[in-house]
């Protein structure tokens, strides 16, 4: 049986519709003032973007994201004064003024420079010397204090990659430290594992989750909430902009711009978008290769009789034709598992932190 | 009686040592007729021989003991027939294992291969493989009589064995942490708290700028499904 044909907002979970304010599933932003919210955080460590998740009073959540990049400039009193007046979050770090989040984006687009990333390939990057303070100024900034003291906080942890050697444990370590140090009781969770708790509570959380992330894509396959198989690829959104920036000659910031201002996989226009399609078509195939090398060569593995959905998230996946293109390279491989409906979450960019947030709320 | 007929079976020994031939095939051999017999009628007629013959020589006591005895050889020569052939069997699914997990690694190696490997794995497969061969040879010219005590070569084959088996389960105990299936006690994680510690307050505006938020489909749905699907399983 192959991928069924849903829509990109279809195939609504118990989770998406049960108390969603705003009826698709979008996120939009609030009007102003903030409402009390329930103990319990969720938060998406990602090498992209850094999202928390908390839920209001009224059932609904509240996200908060900022890109995980800053850039450092002149440190000056003008300086100073005009991000502020901007509304532009900076710290001042050894006498460098270092602006945070997505307008460190912005400004490096308009001079031409490269973003600093506290995160490289899913995890703190080990080059990047200034990354611990800027990730505890960016975190600090999207959770904000706790209710009380030794709040719970799931925050999501990459699995380790089939590809390439990475140190989980300190990643992880280092983030509990972090968030016991603001006053959190942190718990780590798979970033796979967690979207199946944010998108496949309708099929009692079997199916698998996948999350194409900045740094990497990580995959769980899961039966009734337990994790059968997770890994991650050391490849995601980063790879495709690195590989694009390379053929067209553009610093990577560029190549993320081109990514991100709408491009559609299933009808690229011109060269760079063509690139881009192109890479995209690689990685995915990559990917489900792997998964299916994974699951028939792994032991312990469930029997899975009936059709297994699988969902894709995260800010990779947003750009368009992503799941026409997902089912596309679906199709080219015998899958030893029925496969049931593809489907893009409904918010991909939140279901990794939504997923932690349901993880807090049951106490998993 | 019946003890007497059971040591030996003619009907199995008559299918193994015989062959079927169809009637095309005795045709075209010129053969229009050929004889009849059954399994039945010919272990009655041996038995009777035997015991004729027996009877002529010995009195039907020594005739008694003569058949225990035999029935009792036969046994133990039976048991330990099977006994080997147990032995003989687990070796082979061993061997089987391996060579599937070999296959596994193998598939590993070419897929790591393919996007820049480590060397050291590609070695360490290497050797692996090499190994197999050579066990596979040992066993394939390993087979000792009948009775026969395990010598020299069987220790090797089984030293090479375990070997094998322990290089290849730590290498697929590695290969598990990466999937998640690995069956080792995961270590405890690093408390790396102190790192922060050694931080001090960093000037910023943070306090100043606006926190931009978004409101999202609520999880209401999803926590109680997963709290009814822990209810039920904690019921069974």
């Amino acid at each position: 049986m192959g991928p069924e044909t849903a829509g990109r907002n279809a195939g609504g979970t118990a989770g998406r519709g049960a108390a969603a304010p705003l009826g698709s599933g979008a996120a939009a932003p609030t009007a102003g003032g903030k409402s009390a919210t329930v103990a319990g955080k969720g938060l998406d460590i990602g090498t992209a973007n850094l999202v928390g998740a908390c839920r209001n009073a009224d059932g609904s959540i509240r996200i908060t994201l900022e890109r995980n990049a800053f850039l450092d400039v002149q440190a000056d009193v003008f300086s100073k004064s005009m991000l502020t007046k901007l509304g532009v979050p900076y710290v001042v770090h050894e006498g460098k003024l270092i602006v945070l989040g997505e307008p460190a984006f912005e400004l490096a687009n308009i001079f031409g420079r490269e973003t600093r990333r506290p995160m490289k390939g899913g995890l703190v990057s080990p080059n990047e010397v200034d990354a611990a303070p800027v990730m505890r100024m960016l975190i600090q900034k999207i959770l904000g204090p706790p209710h009380a003291a030794g709040e719970t906080l799931y925050f999501s942890v990459p699995a380790e990659s089939i590809d390439c050697d990475n140190n989980i444990v300190y990643h992880r370590g280092l983030f509990e430290g972090l968030l016991s140090r603001m006053g959190y009781t942190p718990h780590a969770i798979g970033e796979g594992h967690s979207v199946v708790f944010c998108e496949l509570a309708d099929k009692d959380f079997t199916g698998i989750g996948m999350s194409f992330g900045g740094g990497m894509v990580n995959v769980c396959v899961a039966y009734k909430t337990i994790p059968a198989l997770a890994f991650s690829i050391a490849r995601g959104g980063d790879w495709i902009d690195k590989n694009v920036a390379d053929v067209l000659g553009t610093p990577r910031s560029r190549a993320t711009y081109l990514k991100e201002r709408g491009v559609d996989l299933t009808n690229p226009r011109g060269r760079e978008e063509e690139a881009i399609a192109i890479y995209y078509h690689n990685l995915i195939a990559y990917i489900l290769q792997n998964l299916k090398a994974r699951f028939e060569s792994s032991e312990g593995m469930p029997t899975l009789h009936e059709p297994v959905d699988i969902v894709c998230s995260g800010g990779t996946a947003l750009i368009g034709g992503f799941v026409e293109v997902f089912r596309e390279e679906m199709g080219k491989l015998k899958f030893p598992f029925p496969v049931g409906r593809c489907v893009l979450a409904a918010e991909p960019l939140n279901s990794v932190a939504k997923g932690c947030l349901v993880a807090a709320a049951i106490g998993e | 009686m019946d003890d007497r007929r059971s040591l030996i079976n003619v009907r199995d020994v008559l299918e193994k040592n015989s062959y079927t031939a169809t009637l095309e095939d005795l045709k075209s051999k010129g053969r229009t007729q050929v004889r009849v017999v059954r399994a039945d009628q010919i272990a009655a007629m041996i038995e009777e021989a035997v015991l004729r013959i027996l009877g002529e020589r010995k009195s039907p006591e020594e005739v008694e003991a003569l058949v225990g005895r035999s029935k009792d050889e036969f046994r133990h020569i039976l048991d330990e027939r099977e006994r080997e052939l147990a032995s003989q069997r687990d070796r082979l699914g061993e061997f089987e294992r391996i060579r599937a997990e070999h296959s596994v690694l193998k598939a590993e190696n070419e897929r790591l291969r393919g996007g820049e490997a480590p060397g050291a794995l590609a070695d360490l497969l290497g050797r692996l493989q090499t190994e197999m061969v050579a066990v596979r040879e040992s066993l394939a010219g390993g087979t000792r009589p009948a009775g026969a005590a395990g010598g020299p070569g069987e220790e090797e084959v089984n030293k090479k064995l375990d070997a094998l088996a322990r290089a290849m389960n730590d290498r697929l105990d590695r290969i598990g942490r990466k999937v998640g299936v690995a069956s080792v006690v995961e270590e405890e994680p690093v408390q790396l708290g102190a790192i922060f510690a050694s931080q001090p307050e960093l000037e910023s505006n943070l306090d100043n700028v606006e926190i931009k938020e978004q409101r999202a489909g609520g999880i209401a749905g999803a926590v109680e499904r997963a709290r009814s699907l822990r209810r039920k399983e904690g019921a069974k």
